[in-house]
């Protein structure tokens, strides 16, 4: 690999609370001996441990520390200083205890996915996000999958194969070249310290439809190269991204799950997530006292993919335990919002359940086109949910808005509580200039 | 289209809302009086051709899809007078942008049961001024809600210059949106089934007569022990009122 010219250290928000932050600190080779943090400002002191990735005599460490003990609903901003100089800086904040109600701003949540660096050499995206007005400036960041295309270019993986060190030195080369893609207008960095932000992965995080074999990378042909190239894509996932699925945030009475359905996906058409994190998924359903937002990697509002999905993309619904994700979300004592992307387009639909709750269903896909050839075709969701028969379920209508984008974009998504209620706003705004327009209202609506 | 508006759980109408029958000949003021109602909010049916117009956009609001009642909306402020955005064009149009739309209203202009025949006032929070101090912050903060382009939107479609219903695109008739905005501030949700864009005076009479299990929700959770009332805060209670339904379904004016 080519190795970074000298020290390149990062800084983000990788989470919050109402009284705390978590700051997650690396460096793409030695750390500065006198590398200092500041929260808010205030010093604060590093841990001793790091974890680390190395690959081809490179390595890169990271470590995660929690800060407790502060006000809510404050700006504590991210500050690492080494030989004197601020070498990175992140935005963070404790979030606030409860809801906004009006005129304050909305509590904001930025939604993206799928992000090819490669394709964005403009650093575009970050470019957008920089530009948002101050009403849309998010309190957190949700990236739902394929934050790293690790499979791209294509007929790069086509054509070679690689051993697992070889693997290693080429998925950090992206890593580091997503993580630090900057410049004077934005770069994904400007994406990645905007605001707390909460990471779940999809295929791309790993490869084309993981974890079963993409016709066009060689490596996963083999059961050998697909365990290598899963142990670095995991490895490299949870010390840049998330090191634990089924991350769950409230602010008030709203509460979100950030669950994983890739990572621990099995090949056999079983399941996407581990067993516990459908039980902890169950207990904070059933546990809700207010609306919830659900986090997944892929959509929910679908069919069975059939035979084309052994070669191209699974969704959830090819696997058996999506019934019990489908009893799981039919339980919802409150109004649920899924947020999710993968798809390469942007929709919105809703459901309204037999108990009278609703679940709407928003997608955010892509920030970043990986090529021309997989863009999105739009599509309704389907007719009803679930669209595949699950015992004890009855299907309920579901309803998709006019709302559609195929073009690069990103969603915000703004809660205010009132009295017993939540209101949502949706809004879309686009990566580029003059492919729409510039923050399209998606829905707005009241969820209880 | 997605459907903008979502049904109560509820199988009965809330009972504290009661018909108060209008005696023979009486006027929407004196009815008012026998309310004692110098707060709350107040709707009237009209039967202008405008008024019309409005009472069937709502239509879609209703299972039955039959007209609304109501078509207008407005802050009590006392028994002579309410605070309202009424479509009608009056004075110089240049004071609408300063004042946001909003304008104060004689209760006796609205006194005629032939031009208003349906009357309601209704209660959302309990005694306090919150909700009164609210509509400074909604008169003078048009990003808080920018009525002057919803009173645009539905005189367009008044005065048929665009026929689509502006509700379907969001855009809440504005009297009922200044209503809707000023309880918000205060905390309390004045249509729990509508997104808050839809605002109407139909949205308004849904809630008080079947949501009352949402606000008595609302008031169990203000009251918990331990929760602080934030400043500026109304509390809520079950809504109650009191109405009067001359004409049931849209009629046009006797001299129609």
């Amino acid at each position: 690999m080519t190795p970074l010219p000298t020290t390149v250290h990062f800084l983000g928000a990788h989470g919050a609370s109402p009284d705390g932050i978590v700051a997650w600190i690396a460096a793409a080779g030695t750390p500065a001996a006198d590398l200092q943090l500041t929260v808010g400002g205030r010093p604060h002191p590093l841990g001793d441990s790091w974890t680390t990735f190395g690959a081809g005599g490179f390595a890169v460490r990271a470590q995660r520390i929690t800060i407790e003990g502060l006000p809510p609903g404050r700006d504590h901003p991210l500050r690492l200083i080494a030989n004197g100089e601020l070498v990175a800086s992140a935005e963070a904040s404790t979030l606030p205890a409860a809801l906004p109600s009006p005129p304050d701003r909305p509590f904001t949540i930025l939604l993206g996915s799928c992000f090819s660096v490669l394709q964005d050499a403009a650093c575009l995206v970050g470019a957008a996000v920089e530009r948002l007005p101050a009403v849309a400036r998010p309190h957190v960041t949700i990236l739902c999958g394929d934050q790293v295309y690790l499979d791209s270019p294509a007929l790069h993986f086509l054509a070679c194969t690689h051993s697992r060190d070889e693997l290693a030195q080429e998925h950090l080369q992206r890593y580091l070249t997503t993580w630090s893609q900057r410049s004077d207008l934005g770069g994904f960095q400007r994406v990645l310290t905007a605001a707390d932000t909460f990471f779940c992965s999809d295929d791309h995080d790993l490869w084309n439809n993981a974890p079963n074999a993409a016709p066009y990378v060689r490596d996963t042909w083999t059961a050998e190269g697909c365990r290598a190239w899963r142990e670095v894509a995991i490895a490299l996932f949870e010390l840049f991204q998330a090191p634990r699925q089924g991350e769950i945030f409230a602010v008030g009475a709203l509460s979100c799950f950030v669950a994983d359905t890739r990572l621990a996906r099995t090949a056999d058409r079983v399941s996407f997530m581990t067993a516990e994190q459908m039980t902890e998924l169950g207990q904070w359903i059933r546990g809700l006292d207010g609306p919830g937002l659900l986090v997944v990697g892929q959509p929910v509002f679908v069919g069975e993919t059939g035979w084309r999905g052994q070669f191209f993309d699974r969704g959830l619904a090819d696997y058996r335990q999506y019934a019990e994700l489908v009893r799981v979300v039919s339980s919802t004592p409150h109004d649920l919002v899924i947020l999710t992307g993968d798809v390469h387009f942007g929709r919105f639909a809703t459901c309204e359940l037999p108990s009278g709750r609703r679940v709407h269903e928003v997608i955010s896909s892509p920030l970043a086109l990986v090529h021309r050839i997989a863009a999105g075709k739009w599509g309704k969701a389907v007719e009803a949910f679930p669209a595949v028969a699950v015992p004890t379920v009855a299907q309920a209508p579901v309803s998709t808005a006019s709302y559609q984008r195929i073009d690069e974009h990103f969603l915000t998504l703004g809660f205010t509580g009132v009295g017993a209620s939540v209101h949502m706003d949706v809004t879309a705004w686009p990566v580029r200039v003059g492919s729409g327009p510039w923050g399209e209202p998606v829905a707005s609506t009241v969820l209880h | 289209m997605l459907r903008v508006v979502r049904a109560s759980t509820a199988t009965a109408p809330n009972r504290q809302l009661t018909e108060l029958r209008a005696r023979k000949g009486e006027g929407n003021a004196s009815w008012l009086r026998r309310t004692s109602a110098s707060s709350g909010i107040v709707l009237f049916g009209g039967t202008s051709v405008a008024d019309l117009r409005l009472r069937f956009a709502q239509s879609v609001f209703r299972d039955d899809l039959t007209p609304s009642h109501w078509s207008l909306a407005g802050l009590l402020v006392d028994e002579a007078t309410f605070l309202s955005v009424p479509l009608d064009l009056e004075g110089d149009v240049s004071a609408v942008p300063p004042s946001n739309g909003i304008r104060t209203c004689a209760v006796a202009d609205h006194d005629d049961p032939d031009r208003y025949p349906n009357v309601a006032v209704l209660h959302f929070a309990a005694e306090g001024d919150a909700v009164q101090s609210a509509v400074e912050q909604v008169r003078r903060q048009r990003s808080l809600l920018d009525i002057p382009a919803l009173i645009v939107a539905w005189l367009g479609y008044v005065w048929a210059v665009d026929d689509r219903d502006p509700l379907a695109s969001g855009h809440g008739i504005p009297s009922a949106a200044f209503v809707e905005a000023v309880h918000s501030v205060a905390n309390i949700e004045l249509t729990p089934g509508v997104a808050s864009a839809s605002s109407c005076p139909e949205a308004i009479w849904q809630s008080a007569k079947w949501w009352d299990g949402y606000y008595r929700e609302s008031a169990r959770l203000a009251a918990a022990p331990g929760v602080p009332r934030s400043p500026g805060h109304a509390v809520p209670q079950v809504p109650s009122g009191r109405y009067v339904i001359r004409r049931p379904v849209a009629q046009s004016a006797p001299d129609g």
